[in-house]
Formats: C-alpha cells, sequence, structure tokens
C-alpha cells in the first residue's frame, strides 16, 4: 500500500491545497517497506499535488480540510481518503499503517500539543 | 557527510526556505539566495560547494546564474531543479556544466543523494535512518 501524507511543521497539513511537502512511505500490516521520502512541491497547487498522488500510484491519502472535487476525485480513483487528520505525520503514519486511523481523528500528539 | 555549503536560488521563497530547512536537518550548511543578484553576493560570503538552481519558470536566468557563478568559482557544483517543460533547457544546463538535473516536484532523497555524488561521496540515503 503506497501512503502519501501532506505535511506542515512535522504535521498533517491542515489544508490539502496548502501543502508544498508531504511524506510517501509503502507498508502495510504495521510495517514499513523502504524508506520515507520526503517530496518538496515548488508551490502550492492542489492539482500539481494531484497529479503527484496519481503519477506515484498512491492507494491512501492522509491530509487535513480537502476541498469536496479532490475528494470525490482521489475516490473516484479508487484512492482511500482519511481528510481531516489532526496531528503529528508520524503518528498518523503509524496509525494507518496498522489500520487504526479514521478520517477526522485528532491523534494523541495533537491533543498532548506535540 | 555533514557541514557541506549549498546555496539555493530560484523558486518560491516557501520553496527555497523549506529546502533550506531540511537540508540543514541533514548537516548541510545551506543559505537561499531570493534572486540572481543575491545568489552571486552570497557566493563571496557563502563559498558554497554546491549550488541548487531553479528552473522553475525562468530557465534561462538559471541558466545565466549558472554561468556566472562558474566563473567566480569554477569549482562549483551546480544542480538544476526541472520545472514543467524544462527538459530542454535542462540538457543545455548539463552541456553547460551543471552536474545533474532533478525534476519538480523535488524528492529530497535524491537531492542528497546527488549532493552526495558530485562531492565524491556515493553512500546512499537509503543506507541511512529516515529523518522527518
Amino acid at each position: 500500500m503506497n501512503i502519501l501524507i501532506t505535511v506542515q511543521d512535522h504535521s498533517v497539513a491542515p489544508r490539502f491545497d496548502q501543502a508544498t511537502e508531504v511524506l510517501i512511505a509503502t507498508g502495510e500490516a504495521g510495517r514499513l517497506d523502504g524508506q520515507v521520502r520526503t517530496i518538496i512541491l515548488p508551490h502550492r497547487s492542489a492539482e500539481d499535488l494531484s497529479d503527484l498522488i496519481v503519477k506515484e500510484d498512491i492507494d491512501c491519502l492522509v491530509c487535513g480540510g480537502i476541498e469536496d472535487s479532490f475528494y470525490r476525485f482521489f475516490k473516484w480513483k479508487k484512492i482511500r481518503v482519511y481528510d481531516g487528520v489532526i496531528g503529528a505525520h508520524a503518528e498518523a503514519l503509524s496509525l494507518v499503517l496498522s489500520g487504526e486511523l479514521r478520517p477526522g481523528m485528532v491523534l494523541d500528539s495533537a491533543r498532548a500539543g506535540v | 557527510m555533514t557541514g557541506v555549503r549549498v546555496l539555493i536560488s530560484g523558486g518560491e521563497a516557501e520553496f527555497t526556505g523549506l529546502l533550506v530547512d531540511r537540508l540543514r536537518s541533514w548537516g548541510y550548511e545551506a543559505a537561499a539566495a531570493s534572486d540572481a543578484d543575491e545568489a552571486l553576493a552570497m557566493q563571496a560570503t557563502v563559498q558554497p560547494e554546491v549550488a541548487i538552481l531553479s528552473m522553475q519558470g525562468r530557465p534561462t536566468h538559471a541558466l545565466e546564474l549558472m554561468r556566472l557563478l562558474h566563473a567566480a568559482d569554477p569549482a562549483l557544483k551546480v544542480i538544476l531543479l526541472l520545472g514543467r517543460g524544462a527538459a530542454i533547457a535542462g540538457v543545455r544546463g548539463m552541456e553547460q556544466g551543471a552536474v545533474d538535473c532533478l525534476p519538480l516536484p523535488l524528492d529530497l532523497g535524491t537531492l542528497i543523494d546527488s549532493i552526495r555524488k558530485v562531492r565524491g561521496n556515493s553512500q546512499s540515503i537509503a543506507s541511512d535512518d529516515f529523518e522527518s
């Protein structure tokens, strides 16, 4: 499973269309396969980010708020979208790998102010 | 490998700022210039070993900047970042002395591997621990 997390300051980026950094990881059943890649976008663009998601053959997107048209596009592309996630990207990655992440989830790291 | 001096120029300030932060987290002495004039001024103070020039938007400006940087320091290693539709300009850049061309969006691991390669250290980032 290929996972993409939109990132801002070590947390899940609060808005999909404002993210300029993403993490791409592969893994499942609680395990990572290989390295986590950091991708830096040259500017803020939901369109370019969507192109990247399709090009990288992403199966699972973790993000904050996302515009409905993009949400529907990813659903149409059969990409699982965990939107509205609040908290540290490392915790989000761990939870999505273990199958425990849910849309709209406020992670422990956010509650603790980490 | 730490302490390699890297100068970044071209692209939006948010992009160059983020790239500086990430390279510093990997131990590089990274600095960003907001335009070509500042890049040339910073060359004297920063004395970069590697320059990363974005060709996003205005590829010929990056090539001209590379020429001027090389005039002051022929040993400077230049890595070009190619935006959409800049492939031909990238080839021209390699012909004019760039050591590598990388596509945008930028894979940070690929960039670090490229810096290590041009600095003569071929150890891949894949052998390092992931840093967030």
